[in-house]
Order: C-alpha cells, then sequence, then structure tokens
C-alpha cells in the first residue's frame, strides 16, 4: 500500500496549521485567543490520534481529512492576520471538522466490500 | 483488434417510448438477445437484489418487463440472485431464506415480477457447478450457481455502479461474483490462495488488543467470523489463519481496530479473479446464450450490497445492451468518465465533477492502487471479451409497444359501458357542475399573496360525508 496517501497528507497539513495557531494564540492575550487555546489543544490531540488509524489509509479519509485541513488552514491565517473577531467562529468550524472525522474513523457500520 | 457491439440508448425520457422501461426492452431487441431465446427456454435473470435498507438497486419493474417480454417469446423466465460470503456481520442474504426475505422486501416477489425468485445455489449456497477455466488469468476453475449453469439463457440485468474492492461494479461483477455460488465466491475471493488470500496478505497485529477491559466490544472480534476462528481472551486474541476462507467478515471490524494491516494484494487479486470467474459462467452457461443488460442510472459509489446507498457520482447515463459483458462494462465506464460529477456528492468531496476523470478508483476503491480496468482488462485477457466496442445508438421503438400491456384499447372504448353504469362523475349535482366550488377567483393574486391567517368566507357548514 503507498505509505503516503491523500487522507494522510491531508491530516498532516491540518496538524501543521493547527500548531502554529496553536504556538501564536499561547502569546496572544485577547479573549478570543485565550479561548482558543484549549480547543486547539483539543483538535491536535484528535488529530494525532487518528493519524495511525486503518481509516486514514482509506479513500473514504480524503473528504473528512480535507475538511479539517481547509478549517485549519484558516483558524491559522486568521490567527496570522490578528483577524481575533471572527477567531471563535472558525474554530468552532474546525472542532466541528475534527468531531466528524473522529466519528467516521470508527469506521462503524462500514462494510469493506 | 476484435470490436464488439453495444447498443445504447441515454437516459432522457419524455414519451411512454422514451421511459427507462420502455429503452430496456428496446436495446434487449437491438442487441438481438431476444433471439437467444427459443420457446420452452429455461431464462435466468440475473440480478441483484440489494442489501437490507440499500435503496439504489434496480427497481422491480425492470426485471418484471423484461420477464413479461421473455415470456412473449415463449421463454420460461426466472428472476435470480445468489447468496453471499459473510462479509460482514449484519450480513442478510448469506442464507437462501436471508436472500429471499431480504430481496421480497426489496420489491422482488414472485407476485411483483410474475415469475419466480429463486436464490440460485441454495440453501447455504453450496449447489453449483464446478467448471474449468484454462484460459484464466489467475483461477482455473469456477462453481456456477447450479440454477443459473441449468438455464438454458442468461440475461444479466446489471445496476452500473462503484465497488470498494471490484471498483466497479456492471456486468462482469455480476458474472464473476454473482453468478458464482457461495462456494465459488470463496474461491473469487482466494481463500485458500497461498499468496493473496486473506490469511496471506494480511498483516496480523494481535499486540494491538488492549484487553477485554480496554473494549467494551471485544465480543464482535469473535462473532465477526462464520468459521469461528477467532478467540479473544483476558488480554490477548487468537486467529486460526490456516483454515481463514477469505469470507472478508472480519475486515471491516479488525482493521478499523488496528488487528489487521489491509490485504490490498487479496483485492487486487480479486479484481482479477471476478473477471476469470465471469469467464467460468459463461462457460457454464454456454457464451452464445449469454446476454448483458447494464442500467448506468442511480450510479452509486458504492455497490447495492452495502446497507444504505451514497448519492450517484453522475447523473443517470442511460441504458446498454450486449453479448459482450467487456465491451459493455467499458462503454458505461467510459460514460461515466465522459460525464460531469454530481454536485454534492461523493465526486465533488474529490473535485472530481470535470468531464474526463477516473471517477471510480479514486470514490469507490477502498485503497489507494487499485484500478477501474482491472477486471476490464482481464476479461479481455482471459477472451471473456473485447475492451473495443462500437457504440450504436438506438432509435426509440413504436409508442404503442410500450403502454398498459394488458389492455392497449384507448380508454373510450375500455371505459364507456362501465362509466355508463357507474358514473364517477356526479352529473346530477350542482346543475351538471358536480361539486360546491366558487365560480371564480383571482389566481394572479394568490400566486404572489405571502399573508397569513384565514379567509373569513372560509368558515361555516363542513359539510356532510355523501
Amino acid at each position: 500500500m503507498a505509505e503516503f496517501t491523500k487522507g494522510l497528507e491531508n491530516l498532516q497539513e491540518a496538524i501543521i496549521a493547527c500548531q502554529q495557531a496553536s504556538t501564536a494564540v499561547a502569546t496572544a492575550s485577547t479573549t478570543e485567543a485565550v479561548q482558543a487555546r484549549s480547543a486547539l489543544t483539543g483538535v491536535l490531540t484528535s488529530l494525532n490520534e487518528v493519524s495511525d488509524k486503518f481509516f486514514i489509509k482509506t479513500m473514504m479519509s480524503v473528504p473528512p481529512t480535507k475538511a479539517c485541513r481547509t478549517e485549519a488552514a484558516a483558524v491559522a491565517t486568521l490567527v496570522a492576520e490578528q483577524k481575533w473577531a471572527s477567531l471563535p467562529a472558525a474554530v468552532e468550524k474546525l472542532e466541528k471538522a475534527t468531531k466528524a472525522l473522529v466519528t467516521k474513523a470508527k469506521m462503524d457500520g462500514t462494510t469493506i466490500t | 483488434m476484435a470490436t464488439s457491439e453495444v447498443y445504447y440508448m441515454n437516459a432522457r425520457s419524455e414519451s411512454p417510448q422514451t421511459g427507462l422501461v420502455a429503452k430496456m426492452l428496446t436495446v434487449f431487441e437491438a442487441a438481438g438477445l431476444d433471439r437467444l431465446i427459443k420457446p420452452g427456454d429455461l431464462v435466468a435473470i440475473k440480478i441483484h437484489c440489494g442489501e437490507w435498507n440499500n435503496t439504489a438497486y434496480l427497481r422491480p419493474v425492470f426485471p418484471r418487463a423484461l420477464a413479461d417480454r421473455i415470456k412473449e417469446l415463449g421463454g420460461r423466465p426466472f428472476v435470480c440472485d445468489t447468496t453471499t460470503l459473510t462479509y460482514q456481520p449484519y450480513a442478510s442474504r448469506a442464507t437462501e431464506l436471508d436472500l429471499k426475505i431480504t430481496a421480497e422486501r426489496n420489491g422482488f416477489s414472485s407476485a411483483v415480477l410474475g415469475c419466480p425468485f429463486i436464490c440460485a445455489d441454495g440453501f447455504i449456497g453450496t449447489a453449483d457447478y464446478r467448471v474449468d477455466i484454462p484460459a484464466g488469468y489467475l483461477l482455473k476453475e469456477a462453481y456456477i450457481a447450479q440454477a443459473i449453469a441449468a438455464a438454458d439463457v442468461l440475461i444479466c440485468l446489471t445496476h452500473f455502479k462503484g465497488h470498494p474492492l471490484g471498483v466497479i461494479g456492471g456486468a462482469i461483477k455480476n458474472l464473476g461474483i454473482g453468478c458464482q455460488s457461495k462456494r465459488g465466491k470463496h474461491n473469487v475471493h482466494l481463500g485458500g490462495h497461498p499468496k493473496y488470500s486473506v490469511a496471506n496478505a494480511a498483516i496480523w497485529h494481535p499486540e494491538n488488543f488492549k484487553g477485554k477491559a480496554g473494549m467494551e466490544d471485544w465480543k464482535i472480534l469473535e462473532d465477526c467470523c462464520a468459521y469461528g476462528l477467532f478467540r479473544v481472551d483476558d488480554n490477548t486474541i487468537h486467529w486460526d489463519r490456516a483454515k481463514c476462507t477469505s469470507c472478508m467478515g472480519c475486515l471491516g471490524v479488525m482493521a478499523p481496530r488496528g488487528l489487521f494491516e489491509f490485504p490490498q494484494e487479496n483485492f487486487a487479486a480479486t479484481d482479477v479473479s471476478i473477471a476469470d470467474g465471469a469467464l467460468g459462467a459463461v462457460i457454464a452457461v454456454g457464451k452464445d446464450k449469454c446476454g448483458f443488460i447494464n442500467l448506468a442510472i442511480d450510479v452509486t459509489p458504492r455497490c447495492d450490497c452495502v446497507n444504505f446507498a451514497d448519492m450517484p457520482i453522475v447523473p443517470n447515463l442511460g441504458v446498454f445492451a450486449s453479448k459482450d459483458p467487456v465491451a459493455i462494462d467499458m462503454a458505461c465506464l467510459d460514460k461515466v468518465r465522459e460525464s460531469h460529477g454530481v454536485p454534492g456528492s461523493i465526486a465533488d468531496d474529490f473535485d472530481l465533477l470535470e468531464p474526463g476523470t477516473r471517477k471510480f478508483e479514486t470514490v469507490a476503491a477502498l485503497v489507494h492502487g487499485l484500478s477501474e480496468e482491472t477486471q476490464i482488462n482481464t476479461g479481455a485477457l482471459n477472451g471473456l471479451g473485447n475492451r473495443e466496442y462500437v457504440l450504436i445508438e438506438t432509435e426509440p421503438q413504436a409508442m404503442k409497444r410500450h403502454v398498459f400491456a394488458l389492455d392497449q384499447r384507448p380508454i373510450g372504448e375500455r371505459f364507456r359501458e362501465t362509466f355508463l353504469k357507474f358514473p364517477p362523475f356526479p352529473y346530477e349535482r350542482h346543475d351538471g357542475q358536480g361539486f360546491l366550488r366558487k365560480q371564480e377567483v383571482d389566481t394572479e393574486f394568490i400566486k404572489a399573496w405571502h399573508g397569513n391567517g384565514g379567509n373569513a368566507e372560509v368558515t361555516g357548514s363542513t359539510g356532510a360525508a355523501e
């Protein structure tokens, strides 16, 4: 099996974006940045936990990991540009995408063939 | 290079003769499949009856209309499907009893079909006929469902869609898996094969089992195997892999839990075997006694063998008929590639909406590295058929051929006397107008009125039942 799949690639990009955002909000003092810290920590934990799941090696992982990548990139951009007012909504979307990914990674009810 | 004929009509409909049932019957005749049938011939119509709660399988009206046409030709049709492997923990078609119950729930019964619906491989799936396949690329024998092998003519009526293992599910798959007995399906899925079986291709990680205490649903690890090959102790799991039959029942349980590293080689080799199994089915019935109809409608990414149906990935594409299962699948695949993807579908998730994209091997295949052409290429190599084809667009038949078949007289002839005896219109009421209504209202006003609340004139007597 290809070692590097599209789902894993998306996931790694999402993790990198979340780490960048997490590092930046750790030193910011605005209310929105402070609120985002624990959310981003939770997201990173979840993304790292799914990274070695079988699901990530399947084609089915591509859409939900792409969604996480997109939302993580949006959060990282807002943090980099210090657009704090828009941050809570973006973090919420990232949490929702991450939750969807974690649920799908369990592959409940998935028939392989 | 040999070229096969594939007869085709698109999916648009605006009249009785261009409805999809009419088009199916039209290409059936255009391709000469009607001429395969002699009076008295037993004709197997092989369909996929759909797994429990799947909703994308072909509507029963399609095999019904085909069975009616076959009866007109003097044939004795029966509609059939075969038992499945125990490929998922909650399989609903693994025995004849379960298959018939599921099929009936999905609308396939003799009352609906106008002919028997039967399980072609017996109660457990071991009623079959062994054939040699010397030209097989991987398989050298096949076990074909008994009722199909015993038929004088086989018409594969196939819903063309994707498949997580086979990548595409067309005529070749309908033959190569669907027409095999359960024993034959074990063969096609390479049970017992020294290299490609699940037992030999999967990498087993029992060390990833964290103990019963750490896994609330540990019992499914034992219960996913119909052969009882997994045993769970308090902190360990054991697999008697020497006896594994590659039924696939454990894959969806073990792989997500990290206990299997996935047997991609099994999948790739199975795609080859499907086409070899298909050749076996054609040999069993007779190459000049097999016809194929593909309906590329509701083109879902996953097969009808799953308990759900996702949005179609492309719009309805049309109906196809041919004597060549390789050519017909290639024609359908080409149409899918030429088509736009459906917005909001999984094709959209993968940015595959543009025409010219290879959609199935991305949106349907479970794992990377599978090809949407393996079945077709193997079928061309083993002599099942030709991947080169000429697509023949077929003209609609006369409208009268496709109206209500039981009485083709116009309604004036049919109902004039009956309506005199039992007039459905109450001429005797309201000066011949029949019903109590206002004489005129402002229909232009109401088109744009967005108010709320009732009209004062609405209140009053509620009337009485007559």
